[in-house]
């Protein structure tokens, strides 16, 4: 029987043990033992792994903040675009509707084909 | 001296403890105490609130049936401002903007310099996205710019007086302060964690976003090209006559109560306002300016008298050119013509004094009693609408008209205010009116606004319905048989399309003097009437008033029906109304 482990019925030392009949039989125990220094170690590694987890994810998502700000930056200079041509459009429309030239006043029959009606 | 081991122990442990106690203490007040203050403090360094501007609302015309067109409309414009605190290269700083700013500088460089402790120092408004794009390009430290909105008319002066302006402070004349809470709708609010750029961040969980509430787009009932028919119109008329010094007219669809047009001149550019240096331009006298409308309105006196069934238009009665009230000798303008027995039509043709006169006397049972005076009063304020706020939707003055319970509402007054005398009345008020004179008897609120423009669609409301019958349909069918033969008898009608029924009426106002009495040397001339098919169920299409202020004389007949003609026969062919032989 290999040394690094034991039944568990054979530690017991009296006969009132009966306690661990249904628990499990064999314990593993393993070859590595690990010391303070690595405890440290290790634990500091999975704070920082944690904390790079943590900046790389939190980095990202204020780079789509930024990258939705340009957005946002762009879709106010092309709303400023198109209220200028907007205005623009409706100054040229009010011209020539100025001149009598807007699309009821050119549609516009005349009525003067009523000369044929005498009273 | 020396102390012993166990007492320096001691020492020690106490001093240690009253560490431990002054840190406890303190990181109690800290995160305790003062627990508030700090979150705050924190809270404001990395969360900025920004207010997020709601855009007003444009205003826009009708152009025809269904089409619309942008009269009042928004430009996004820029303030460009320095913050000296933060400007490291000042010649830099000046140099650029300069060059890119020219002449839109609103300021010295020598102010903006002056105190370099300042924040905030503005340097240009309303610069245009080209320019703001320059400033931004050139990336200058110190430098900002702020987003802003500016009031653009494109068509200019048209309807200006109607339309109003809104200036610095927030008080608007016109649409644009009437409609002021509907066009301006609500700001909004946005509060972020933001980097040293201010970018707005989505960490954290304190952001807050309220989104603006933009302004009400609103489409007015007033057609485009009638308004600037008119106007049109009105300038050239004044430009041929110097005599005249203000003009103004209004169409109405009797039908409905829709304004078609408002027009007055001289006028001016809202967009230029602060450049006006008369006030009185800015008054839409339409709505705002109250007056005697003068013979315009007989036509009330008379429907009262004919829907109380006191008169018929052929009833005749004695013409001798004048008539006592009390001891006051009122005559007509024409003192000569027509006398002796003459029907009421007549009356009305030469538009005589002695007639409506005559009329009130009729309503008391033949003579100017207080029930005469009253029912009068009950008449012109209560079915007619007069001297009262009409419920447009636009400032219009209420105007005057005396009560006989008043000791100034006496017979003589009532026998000026027959014929348009002594009340003060706007042309909004007798436009609703006549309406309802001419339309079969109904009255409806004047309104302004046809409705809605929502992301691009025309959403028109309902037509408002009548709120009162003034008189009965078979006396508003008396009016306009009466009206109409004014049109063809008193007035030559040769200006007239053929193949249509109109009806007018004029007035010419007297006005007072420097002494408080009333001049014939200076008077407004007046007209109001319609146009309809000539089949006789037919209602009127339109009904169009004029008024022209003169600085000497000015005749309703010679100097307003002209203008009503042109209007008149415009309206005929824009309306497409057909005529019938």
């Amino acid at each position: 029987m290999p040394a690094y482990y034991a039944t568990r019925r054979m530690t017991g030392t009296s006969s009132s043990n009966t306690w661990a009949r249904n628990r499990n039989d064999v314990r593993h125990s393993s070859k590595i033992i690990l010391g303070p220094v690595s405890h440290t170690i290790t634990i500091v590694l999975i704070v920082l792994l944690t904390g790079l987890i943590f900046l790389t994810q939190s980095t990202k998502v204020t780079n789509y903040d930024v990258e939705i700000a340009k957005v946002d930056d762009e879709i106010v200079n092309l709303e400023a675009q198109r209220d200028a041509l907007a205005v623009e459009n409706a100054k040229i429309t009010a011209a020539a509707a100025d001149e009598d030239k807007n699309q009821v006043a050119t549609t516009m029959v005349d009525a003067n084909s009523a000369d044929f009606v005498k009273e | 001296m020396f102390m012993s081991r166990r007492s320096r122990y001691l020492l020690m442990q106490v001093v240690v403890l009253a560490a431990f106690f002054v840190a406890v203490v303190r990181l109690f007040l800290v995160q305790i105490v003062d627990h508030r203050k700090y979150v705050d403090a924190a809270s404001e360094m990395r969360v900025s609130k920004y207010s997020l501007i709601a855009k007003r609302g444009e205003v826009y015309m009708m152009d025809g049936q269904n089409a619309t067109t942008p009269v009042i409309m928004n430009e996004r414009t820029w303030l460009i401002f320095v913050d000296p605190s933060y400007v490291e290269d000042k010649d830099q700083v000046q140099a650029q903007l300069t060059n890119i700013l020219g002449e839109q500088m609103i300021t010295t460089w020598d102010k903006v310099w002056r105190d370099m402790t300042s924040g905030y120092v503005e340097v240009a408004k309303h610069v245009n996205y080209e320019t703001v794009t320059k400033v931004k390009e050139a990336s200058l430290r110190g430098v900002g710019q702020k987003e802003t909105w500016r009031r653009v008319y494109p068509a200019g002066k048209l309807g200006a007086q109607l339309l109003g302006f809104i200036n610095a402070e927030g008080v608007g004349t016109g649409l644009e302060g009437s409609l002021n809470d509907r066009l301006s709708g609500e700001n909004g609010m946005l509060k972020t964690v933001t980097d040293v750029n201010q970018i707005p961040l989505s960490i954290g969980d304190e952001n807050v976003e309220i989104p603006a509430k933009d302004g009400e787009n609103i489409v007015l009932t007033v057609d485009e090209n009638i308004q600037r028919k008119i106007e049109k119109i009105l300038k050239n008329r004044m430009k041929n006559n110097s005599a005249i010094t203000a003009a103004s007219a209004i169409v109405v669809n009797p039908n409905n109560g829709k304004i078609m047009a408002m027009a007055n001149y001289p006028t001016y550019s809202p967009e230029e306002y602060y450049k006006v240096k008369d006030a009185s331009l800015f008054i839409n006298r339409v709505a705002e300016s109250p007056y005697e409308p003068a013979s315009v309105c007989k036509t009330f006196t008379y429907a009262a008298a004919i829907n109380e069934g006191v008169l018929r238009p052929d009833d005749t009665y004695y013409n001798k050119g004048y008539t006592y009230v009390e001891d006051r000798k009122m005559q007509n303008a024409l003192t000569n013509t027509a006398l002796g027995q003459i029907t009421f039509r007549t009356a009305l043709d030469y538009s005589f004094n002695t007639g409506s006169i005559e009329a009130l006397r009729r309503l008391g049972g033949g003579s100017i009693t207080k029930a005469a005076r009253v029912k009068l009063y009950n008449y012109l304020t209560n079915n007619f609408g007069l001297g009262k706020r009409t419920g447009i939707e636009i400032y219009d003055a209420p105007g005057i008209i005396i009560s006989p319970e008043e000791d100034e509402g006496n017979a003589v007054r009532y026998a000026n205010m027959t014929f348009g005398q002594g009340m003060n009345l706007t042309m909004v008020q007798v436009a609703a009116a006549f309406s309802s004179l001419v339309n079969g008897g109904k009255y409806y609120e004047p309104t302004i606004i046809a409705g809605e423009m929502k992301k691009g669609a025309f959403y028109k409301n309902d037509d408002k319905q009548a709120v009162r019958r003034t008189v009965s349909e078979a006396t508003s069918a008396q009016m306009r048989s009466m009206l109409e033969e004014v049109r063809t008898k008193e007035v030559p009608r040769s200006g007239d399309k053929v193949g249509y029924k109109i009806g007018i009426k004029t007035g010419t106002s007297e006005t007072y003097d420097a002494s408080g009495k009333y001049t014939s040397d200076v008077t407004i001339a007046s007209v109001i009437g319609y146009g309809r098919t000539k089949k006789s169920e037919s209602l009127p299409d339109y009904v169009v008033m004029v008024r022209l202020d003169g600085n000497s004389l000015l005749w309703g007949s010679l100097d307003a029906v002209p203008v009503f003609t042109e209007i008149s026969n415009y309206l005929l062919e824009y309306l497409r109304i057909e005529p019938v032989k």
